[in-house]
């Protein structure tokens, strides 16, 4: 368990001012079996009143409307958020993170790769095991499955989801060059695998193509990372008792250093900011974020001045 | 129902313009052609020209033919109808079935005149149709400012080409008049200094006797202030 | 207000075209009966057997044989009001007129009364199930529908979990479209239960075929069905969460444009484009010039997919943004409520005789088509075994697509379909064949038989009401079962008697 700060900036620029505005934010935190919300506040400029609703995710959206003439849009979000992925209760899957997406829709070769993967899965969690069996507390043995569809995600050797994504997780890592600029927010799973390369989301979205290819429900989460001064995405997969983070681009288990904002089948169904308007302007847009222990919250190295 | 966005106004004007501009060059097309038949030589397009009908043609019966039904004149009958026809179809929960079925008629006679071989008599039943439009504005439409709106076009369209053709300028004060006592009823945004002047301009005392060609092109500008 | 030719042609930019003819697809004309089975050879059965179609050229006086001659004069009327249908023809926008046949389907009243309870059974079903299914999904959970046919449907949309609609209603208005076997067997072909169209057209004809023939109107025991509009007004007053109610159109280039215009001026709304309308603080407004007005109830007539660009598909160009907000916020009831399609899918259909026990513990009053789902061990070996006699489809194509029919492929392509149909046995279903009544029609000036199926109309707010009428489409073809209206099919009037 630790107490997390974050501090989430987001300065969006047109070209020529527009008009008729409306937007969707996904930046606050939501509370889950593994973060709990303590305090998260919202500002932006110029001023909208907001309103906060609840997505089909269960996310926290935020949702507005600019009518007059604007050149810039700036929002502002700050919190503090105690996260227990250690101490996670059990939360249910839907049966919806097994679907393929648009995104995510896997190819006979992405199905393929997966299979081998795990079936090589034992050589890479007997040596995984010995080091981090700390951290991976139950997942040596696969729980048992809620639904018959989840049973085939258990291999012959009877091993578990969470072992099989951790292989995943090592193997997209291992497969991936992180090269920012090549892929875009639209760039698919089957592309991204095909060009090796890409950014947060692409891993994730590889991922989750193969984990769903062998029946393991996968869901995209949107967040903060420790020391990561933008906004990152990994991947939750669910072992038939709740979700457990991995993070493809760095090859790491979701810990107290991860810090949550949304989850969805995948990015698309939860960009962080979305929004539509008049005007034939070009948008540009610059991020800074930061989370680290509240404790050292006037550490001028990781926290900006707003 | 009383709610008009800002693009069903404009449409409703327009509606307006087109049913009028369709009716006035009509009855301009059909004086011209009458006159072309006692025309032995010189200009028989007469002031056709200035309704924007340059087609080359030195064959009178197609240059005619091309006023009436050609699709791709702007400023010909058959366009429109069709222009009119495009906003009535979409203002069918204000103005009604029954008054946007007269646009429609008014369309399906042109086309049917367009293949008849006494195209011009054919005509008549599309007058009918626009004159059946205009009272069954006043009956039928129930908002107020829908059929103001409407009225207020068929006004601003006769303005624009009675100036447009020197043509009966001494009808213009009357149009003024009824369009100035309809125009606060719509509820539109307008130009009132426009309006203001075009009032001075057709009341003045030397008007429309001493009128000059400037004042007309003039006059233009400030029909096209309006709305 | 400057433009000089005002608003004559509005310009539809290739994308919008194409949404727009997407966002037709749940629109009557796009719509395809099954054909019915042909030969292995490729010739067409007979539809009607020689001594039927005797029996009618027998000319017995019938209750509407005093109008058939008036087909042409109700034709002309209809022109005159515009009564069109548009379709895409190489890329271009044409309207159509939707040829009318003033010989009616005429249904009894002993079959109307079955259909009517048979059809708000139905449709009573299919509601409870996408309120189980958004809320908790218990009837998956008890293993009646798998979950890989709820979850794999395109019509499944995650974004509307958990939202309940004003009411709890989120089928207002289903088309349910039938076919009267041979057998005299009325069966259920397919849910409509996103956007169905067409009520509008045998509303219009009904009012112009009593101008025809007083003596015919007098004399037949007919249900008038002029209350059409009356009953869609009360389901959106019933739903409307405060404010003014609005048909949402994608805009005039639109198949069905004539029906949203017809309708909303009939039920007394505001015919509005997206454009038209925003959303501020959680609430629909249409945009007025002098100010705004709040709207509590939107018949909607665009897609799912392009209702929201910031909660379903990003790159719509049409679309209100942020309409689900209001709706989320429960300021909003949108009529049909987007999500539907979880119901209509043809995967689901194989469910609803199950979900009818399920939900309200009855035996169905309808039939389905006798549907195997090969996802089924059973079903399976019957498909491997009938195929010929089967029409197969595939779950995951839209509209007509992916629907074959057995007898008409050659054997080695049948080989490869039921390899895959073994391979991937729950992306398919397979279907008997309904050899569908063919119904006297006045063409070319004779009366011949031609096939027909029923689209009927049902409506729910306070209760559930069956329309006592409904839109028939006939096919242009002899023994054709195509009554698609751009391959030329028309429609007739559809009469239930009282008595």
């Amino acid at each position: 368990m630790r107490i997390l700060t974050y501090v989430f900036e987001t300065a969006l620029s047109f070209s020529e001012p527009v008009t008729d505005h409306s937007f969707v934010l996904r930046c606050l935190p939501k509370s889950t079996n593994t973060q709990t919300v303590m305090d998260s506040q919202i500002f932006t400029f110029p001023r909208v009143t907001l309103d906060e609703q609840v997505d089909g995710f269960g996310n926290r959206i935020m949702v507005g409307y600019l009518p007059e003439g604007h050149d810039s849009f700036n929002f502002y979000t700050t919190g503090q958020v105690m996260v227990a992925g250690d101490m996670a209760g059990t939360t249910p899957c839907h049966p919806m993170f097994l679907q393929p997406t648009r995104l995510t829709q896997w190819t006979e070769e992405m199905a393929n790769f997966a299979r081998e993967v795990i079936a090589s899965g034992v050589v890479i969690l007997s040596a995984a095991r010995s080091a981090e069996s700390k951290d991976l507390p139950g997942c040596d043995v696969g729980y048992p499955s809620t639904t018959a569809l989840r049973a085939s995600a258990q291999d012959d050797n009877g091993l578990g989801v969470l072992p099989q994504a951790r292989g995943l997780c090592r193997a997209v890592h291992e497969r991936f060059a992180y090269v920012p600029g090549v892929t875009s927010t639209s760039t698919t799973a089957a592309e991204a695998f095909g060009c090796e390369t890409g950014v947060c989301q692409d891993y994730s979205h590889v991922m989750i193509s193969l984990c769903r290819s062998a029946g393991i429900p996968a869901r995209y989460v949107t967040g903060l990372m420790a020391g990561h001064g933008a906004t990152h995405a990994w991947v939750e997969v669910h072992d038939g008792q709740r979700w457990h983070g991995l993070d493809p681009t760095n090859n790491n288990l979701v810990d107290d250093r991860y810090m949550l904002f949304a989850t969805g089948r995948d990015f698309e169904d939860c960009p962080i900011e979305c929004g539509i308007f008049r005007g034939a302007a070009e948008q540009t847009q610059e991020v800074s974020a930061s989370l680290g222990d509240a404790t050292s919250q006037n550490d001028p190295e990781q926290f900006l001045t707003f | 129902m009383g709610s008009l966005s800002i693009e069903r106004v404009d449409r409703l004007l327009w509606l307006g313009r087109y049913m009028e501009r369709s009716y006035t060059t009509l009855r301009f097309v059909l004086t011209a052609y009458d006159a072309s038949l006692d025309c032995v030589e010189g200009n028989w397009k007469g002031q056709l020209e200035e309704l924007g009908f340059d087609q080359e043609t030195d064959d009178p019966e197609q240059f005619f033919r091309d006023c009436m039904f050609s699709a791709e004149l702007p400023a010909s009958i058959a366009h429109s109808l069709n222009a009119a026809s495009d906003n009535a179809v979409v203002l069918r929960d204000v103005i009604g079935s029954e008054s946007a079925a007269y646009v429609q008629m008014a369309l399906n006679d042109s086309q049917a005149a367009a293949a008849s071989d006494t195209p011009l008599l054919d005509l008549q039943a599309v007058t009918d149709c626009i004159m059946a439009f205009k009272g069954s504005c006043d009956d039928y439409i129930a908002n107020d400012a829908a059929r103001n709106i409407i009225k207020c076009g068929f006004s601003v369209e006769r303005l624009d080409l009675y100036t447009r053709l020197n043509y009966r300028l001494g009808d213009l004060r009357r149009e003024v008049q009824k369009l100035a006592s309809r125009i606060d009823r719509t509820g539109m945004a307008y130009d009132r200094d426009a309006l203001k002047q075009l009032i001075d301009t057709v009341f003045a005392p030397t008007f429309p006797q001493a009128v000059t060609y400037e004042q007309l092109g003039y006059m233009l500008t400030l029909i096209a202030r309006l709305f | 207000m400057t433009s000089s030719e005002g608003l004559s042609e509005p310009p539809v930019s290739a994308v919008e075209q194409a949404e727009l003819q997407s966002a037709a697809i749940d629109e009557p004309f796009s719509g395809a009966v099954p054909p019915q089975s042909s030969l292995a050879d490729g010739s067409v059965q007979p539809c009607c057997p020689a001594d039927a179609v005797a029996d009618m050229e027998a000319n017995k006086p019938q209750i509407y044989t005093r109008l058939v001659g008036y087909s042409p004069r109700i034709n002309q009327q209809l022109a005159r009001y515009g009564v069109k249908f548009g379709l895409y023809k190489n890329g271009q926008f044409e309207e159509r007129l939707f040829p009318f046949d003033a010989i009616p389907r005429v249904i009894s009243a002993a079959d109307w009364a079955v259909l009517e309870r048979g059809l708000i059974q139905r449709v009573d079903a299919l509601n409870a199930y996408l309120r189980d299914l958004y809320n908790g999904a218990e009837i998956i959970k008890d293993g009646v529908v798998p979950e890989h046919f709820a979850y794999a449907s395109s019509g499944f949309l995650p974004q509307v979990e958990a939202i309940m609609p004003p009411k709890g209603i989120y089928s207002h208005i289903s088309g349910i479209d039938l076919v009267e076997g041979d057998d005299g067997i009325w069966y259920v072909l397919e849910d409509n239960l996103r956007i169905p169209s067409g009520a509008s057209y045998p509303l219009v004809a009904r009012t112009l075929c009593r101008r025809c023939d007083a003596q015919t109107f007098q004399n037949a025991p007919l249900v008038d069905n002029r209350d059409y509009a009356a009953r869609l007004r009360a389901v959106m007053d019933h739903v409307n969460c405060g404010g003014i109610n609005v048909v949402l159109t994608p805009g005039r280039y639109n198949a069905a444009y004539f029906e949203h215009s017809y309708l909303a001026e009939r039920i007394d709304a505001v015919l509005a484009e997206p454009s038209e309308l925003f959303v501020e603080n959680e609430v629909l407004y249409y945009r007025d010039s002098t100010r705004n007005t709040r709207v509590g109830a939107v018949y909607r007539r665009l897609s799912d997919e392009y209702l929201d660009p910031l909660c379903f598909l990003p790159e719509s160009l049409i679309g209100v943004p942020n309409i689900m907000s209001a709706y989320r916020a429960g300021n909003l009831a949108i009529i049909n409520a987007p999500g539907n399609g979880a119901a209509d899918d043809k995967g689901i259909y194989y469910f609803v005789p199950k979900m009818i026990e399920y939900y309200l513990g009855e035996q169905p009053i309808l039939h389905n088509a006798p549907t195997y789902l090969p996802y089924y061990e059973d079903d399976l070996a019957y498909v491997l075994e009938n195929a010929q006699n089967l029409v197969i489809k595939d779950v995951a194509e839209a509209g007509g697509y992916g629907v074959v029919f057995g007898c008409e492929l050659e054997p080695e392509v049948l080989a490869d379909l039921l390899a895959k149909v073994k391979a991937e046995p729950r992306r398919f279903i397979a279907q008997e064949v309904i050899d569908f009544k063919c119904l006297p029609t006045w063409i070319d000036g004779e009366e011949v038989p031609r096939k027909a199926d029923l689209r009927a109309f049902v409506l729910s707010g306070e209760t559930t009401t069956v329309w006592p009428s409904g839109l028939t489409r006939y096919a242009r073809e002899a023994g054709s079962s195509v009554v698609n209206s751009s391959q030329g099919g028309g429609f007739k009037d559809t009469w239930v008697l009282s008595r």
